[in-house]
């Protein structure tokens, strides 16, 4: 799976799946994730987290939930791409 | 199943979430994922997010292990008259710690803040505080609000009976006030001193930059947010948190900042005894000054 098509799923997941009132040209995935860019808070991020570990088949573990990677969508989508090619290995 | 065993008991708009971060990054702390959870002050207006199951509460410090000290924070046990009393019953060892602030600036931000969280109708402070005598009829009360009581501003900035209950029924030894200007001013020197007072390493250095200590409990929030209960999780996301940054707040004007001062004069001077502590600067308006400079 490309970047891009990692980074779409997630925008996809983040549209349809979370209770949040943004769509998908919002979706801007050089900003921030939290209140000074997409405002997500931390419960939305949580399941967030969630819906990626059921969609992808990943599990997520605490290390792989760091600052860098809350940066914005698109480190979500490089964590994820990470955690693919370990599972892969 | 580990019971807390300090609480910063408030008041609202006084840095207690400020506080609460410092503290959540010490090695020795263990506090509730979930701020505000209101367990105690039944005399209080039950709020949304509010946490009243026993067994949820404790769920809440699930996660302690052998930490020392764990704890929580809702900023109206402050206010409540049962709070001290319940909490007493609840945990009788329990550390308890207070954030007081210059009464004046605490009810303006409370106004504020609460014209943003929808508890307020009234857009102005001066309207607001006109309003309090048929409010305490229970008259006047927004539709939308969530919590009336905070609506009588000048009770919610009055601190001396309420510290006076806390020092009785916990020991003055067991009560630690905090005064919001030495937490700006500094602010590394206060966290020493709560840390001495919680009987745990005060030489710990956690990032005390409020913005940046936020960021970082943010991500041990996530963590731990995974293993809290989905009925937690779901009142969570009644809270407020979003709304509390102190937003632009119309400046009082010189004659209402003078006529409150001069209500709250007996008030702060009364606290200042009880904590042994000059406070005239805020009976003259300093605090007011140096945050309208800011």
């Amino acid at each position: 799976m490309t970047s891009d098509q990692v980074l779409e799923r997630v925008k996809r997941i983040v549209v349809e799946d979370l209770d949040v009132n943004l769509g998908y040209d919002d979706l801007d995935e050089t900003v921030p994730l939290f209140e000074e860019g997409l405002g997500l808070d931390s419960v939305i991020v949580v399941e967030l987290i969630s819906f990626i570990e059921k969609r992808f088949d990943i599990e997520l573990g605490d290390d792989a939930l760091n600052m860098e990677t809350f940066k914005d969508l698109r480190s979500i989508a490089r964590v994820i791409r990470e955690q693919l090619a370990r599972q892969q290995v | 199943m580990r019971r807390p065993n300090f609480f910063i008991v408030g008041a609202p708009r006084s840095g207690t979430t400020s506080l609460y971060a410092y503290l959540w990054q010490h090695p020795e702390v263990y506090v509730s994922i979930h701020k505000e959870p209101q367990f105690f002050g039944s005399d209080l207006t039950t709020l949304a997010g509010a946490i009243r199951e026993e067994e949820l509460y404790l769920d809440l410090f699930a996660g302690a292990g052998d930490r020392p000290r764990v704890g929580e924070a809702s900023v109206w046990y402050l206010m409540s008259k049962k709070a001290p009393s319940e909490i007493h019953a609840f945990a009788p060892d329990a550390k308890i710690i207070a954030l007081l602030r210059d009464p004046v600036q605490m009810a303006h931000s409370l106004h504020a803040l609460y014209t943003r969280s929808g508890n307020e109708d009234l857009p102005t402070f001066e309207e607001a505080l006109a309003a309090e005598p048929e409010r305490r009829r229970g008259r006047r009360i927004p539709p939308g609000a969530y919590f009336p009581e905070g609506l009588i501003y000048t009770d919610v900035a009055s601190h001396a009976a309420e510290v006076e209950r806390y020092f009785e029924v916990f020991g003055r030894e067991n009560v630690h006030c905090i005064v919001f200007d030495d937490l700006v001013r500094d602010t590394a020197a206060v966290y020493r001193r709560t840390l001495e007072f919680l009987g745990i390493d005060p030489g710990f250095e956690a990032e005390l930059d409020p913005r940046r200590a936020g960021q970082r409990v943010r991500i041990l929030g996530i963590r731990e947010l995974r293993r809290t209960h989905p009925e937690v999780r779901r009142r969570m996301q009644f809270d407020h948190i979003k709304l509390h940054d102190d937003g632009p707040r119309r400046p009082l004007s010189a004659e209402l900042s003078a006529r409150l001062r001069e209500l709250f004069a007996e008030e702060v001077a009364r606290l200042g005894v009880l904590l042994d502590r000059d406070l005239s600067a805020w009976t003259r308006g300093e605090a007011e000054r140096s945050a309208t400079a800011r």
